[in-house]
């Protein structure tokens, strides 16, 4: 059995046969590994480095320099529509962009790079056969922590996330006959949530938080492709100001 | 249309006759919007201005059969013309879109043979996405009106026979569940990923707007403050957990773009074929690596490299 066989370093002994041939892909990554490497998850991932958390340091060293450059792109693109809060308040603006860039960048690679350090730690930590497959979602659940520090402003990416998983929960578990497909059930899903929406936006508007979904609504109902919370908003300022 | 000497007088001995001239242009343009056409556009050419018909001209042809000093104004003829538009806005943006992927982004548009016009995928999107507009607006109208005839007086009797219909067909909120009827239109287009995502989108944001309301009414937390740490970041983690186990075990249920993303920022993690790696051996691919991190927990974990120290796991 594989599972009891110990390895025989191929660093040390070239001719002999290591990896179960299921794995064998992997053997031109897994041969060449550190000798002191003692798992073969980190001969994988790690090979030329015994030390995880070195790894891991030199991740971020690595990655989150060249996410602050994508982000940066990104979010001052973003914020051309805003050019009058930069003319109003330059320092404040500035200030905020660099934090949001800098918070997202640490996001994005912590999440990523702490997912994969994740499998080493567990690797490390818990016994062999301890939540063997499970692990991956803890390490994915650890690396998604990182949310804590766009969280008041990634909504919008989080529940994006939420729907690739939906997603790809949906199909995971049809492949594994957990559930079987209804023809035509997506359709019944959208009807069903277009009723919630619709309910909602009767009995209070507000709750329905975009304005662009706002305005397709009232556009659905014939009532023009308008914003009328924002417009009754307007009203009531004027109103206000009138006063 | 030719200029002639008194076509204001022509018109509207022909034109306004002519029924077939005036639901066209009805179901095209709306007195309102042809006269913002003329002023920003029409007018400004001399040879639009000559040959185009003015814009009384238009209000006449339009409101002709309308009592004096009242406007056309057909719920049903607006809808078709917003429904027309998003049929024409949305075949051209998805053509363009075909087009721009082809040159540019190097997609391939697959079937080499031309299918029929109803079979394509794209007439199919445009046509459910206009008729789910024309179908939801014509039904939300129906639903309002039944229900403003049931609750008039002369229904009491209908009523009072049928007091769980009329019960149901009279509450404030069956124009709006009746009209999402008009989602089944999504039917038209072809079962395929997009449906589903479209689908689990609405999905998302009926939840998201239904926590908002849940909220806002206090069903949630009550007459308690809600937790300082609690919010929609707590999605995230959960998200993400499931998404790196689908990526390991199930990745022909992982989202493409996701991964590559990931991957594309993991280096140190990945590693690329060496340079002067002889080119007759294989190299395995991040992905190619990843799925094996899945066998390998599947075979819990097999190797311990310590024979190097003399030590036998």
């Amino acid at each position: 059995m594989y599972r009891t066989r110990p390895y025989v370093s191929p660093v040390l002994f070239p001719n002999s046969t290591t990896l179960p041939p299921s794995l064998s892909s992997i053997s031109p990554i897994t041969s060449a590994a550190h000798p002191l490497i003692n798992s073969l998850t980190c001969a994988t991932l790690h090979p030329s480095d015994p030390s995880c958390l070195r790894t891991y340091i030199t991740y971020w060293i690595r990655v989150f320099p060249s996410l602050t450059k994508f982000f940066t792109a990104i979010f001052v693109l973003l914020s051309i529509p805003k050019y009058r809060s930069f003319y109003n308040a330059p320092i404040h603006t500035l200030n905020q962009l660099a934090s949001r860039i800098l918070r997202y960048s640490a996001f994005v690679s912590g999440s990523i790079g702490t997912s994969w350090a994740a499998i080493c730690f567990f690797q490390q930590f818990l016994p062999k056969g301890t939540l063997a497959t499970q692990r991956f979602f803890l390490g994915g659940f650890a690396g998604g922590l990182w949310a804590w520090i766009v969280k008041s402003d990634a909504r919008g990416e989080f529940m994006y996330s939420a729907r690739a998983s939906i997603d790809s929960m949906w199909k995971v578990g049809r492949k594994r006959g957990w559930w079987r497909g209804v023809r035509g059930g997506d359709v019944g899903l959208f009807v069903a949530s277009l009723m919630v929406v619709n309910v909602i936006y009767e009995r209070d508007a507000r709750a329905i938080s975009s304005g662009a979904v706002r305005k397709g609504l009232s556009s659905l109902r014939g009532e023009g492709f308008r914003d009328h919370v924002l417009e009754e908003d307007k009203r009531i300022d004027l109103e206000r100001k009138g006063l | 249309m030719s200029p002639s000497p008194s076509p204001e007088r022509r018109v509207s001995a022909k034109s306004t006759a002519d029924p077939i001239l005036r639901n066209a242009l009805r179901y095209t343009i709306s007195a309102k919007e042809y006269e913002t056409l003329h002023k920003y556009i029409i007018s400004r050419s001399k040879v639009l201005k000559r040959n185009a018909p003015t814009v009384a001209r238009v209000e006449r042809i339009i409101d002709a059969k309308v009592p004096t000093g009242e406007h056309y104004n057909d719920y049903n003829a607006s809808a078709v013309r917003a429904s027309a538009r998003v049929f024409i806005a949305s075949a051209a943006a998805l053509k363009i879109w075909g087009i721009v992927g082809k040159r540019f982004l190097g997609k391939d548009s697959g079937r080499g043979a031309k299918l029929p016009l109803w079979k394509r995928s794209n007439f199919r999107l445009s046509l459910s996405l206009s008729s789910i507009l024309l179908l939801h607006r014509i039904l939300y109208r129906f639903f309002t009106r039944l229900r403003a005839y049931l609750l008039a007086d002369e229904a009491r009797p209908f009523r009072r026979r049928n007091a769980k219909i009329s019960r149901t067909l009279t509450s404030s909120l069956a124009p709006a569940i009746g009209a999402s009827l008009a989602g089944f239109m999504l039917a038209v287009y072809p079962a395929e990923q997009l449906r589903i995502t479209i689908a689990i989108y609405t999905l998302s944001r009926a939840a998201e707007f239904a926590y908002n309301h849940a909220e806002e009414e206090g069903w949630i937390w009550g007459k308690k403050e809600r937790p300082w740490w609690w919010g929609s970041w707590l999605i995230y983690p959960f998200s993400c957990g499931q998404l790196l186990h689908a990526f390991v075990f199930d990745r022909d249920c992982f989202p493409t773009p996701f991964g590559t993303f990931i991957l594309k920022n993991s280096p140190q993690y990945t590693h690329k074929r060496p340079v002067d790696y002889p080119s007759n051996l294989s190299w395995p691919t991040p992905l190619d690596v990843a799925e094996k991190l899945g066998d390998i927990a599947k075979l819990h974990y097999p190797y311990v490299f310590l024979i190097f120290l003399g030590i036998k796991s």
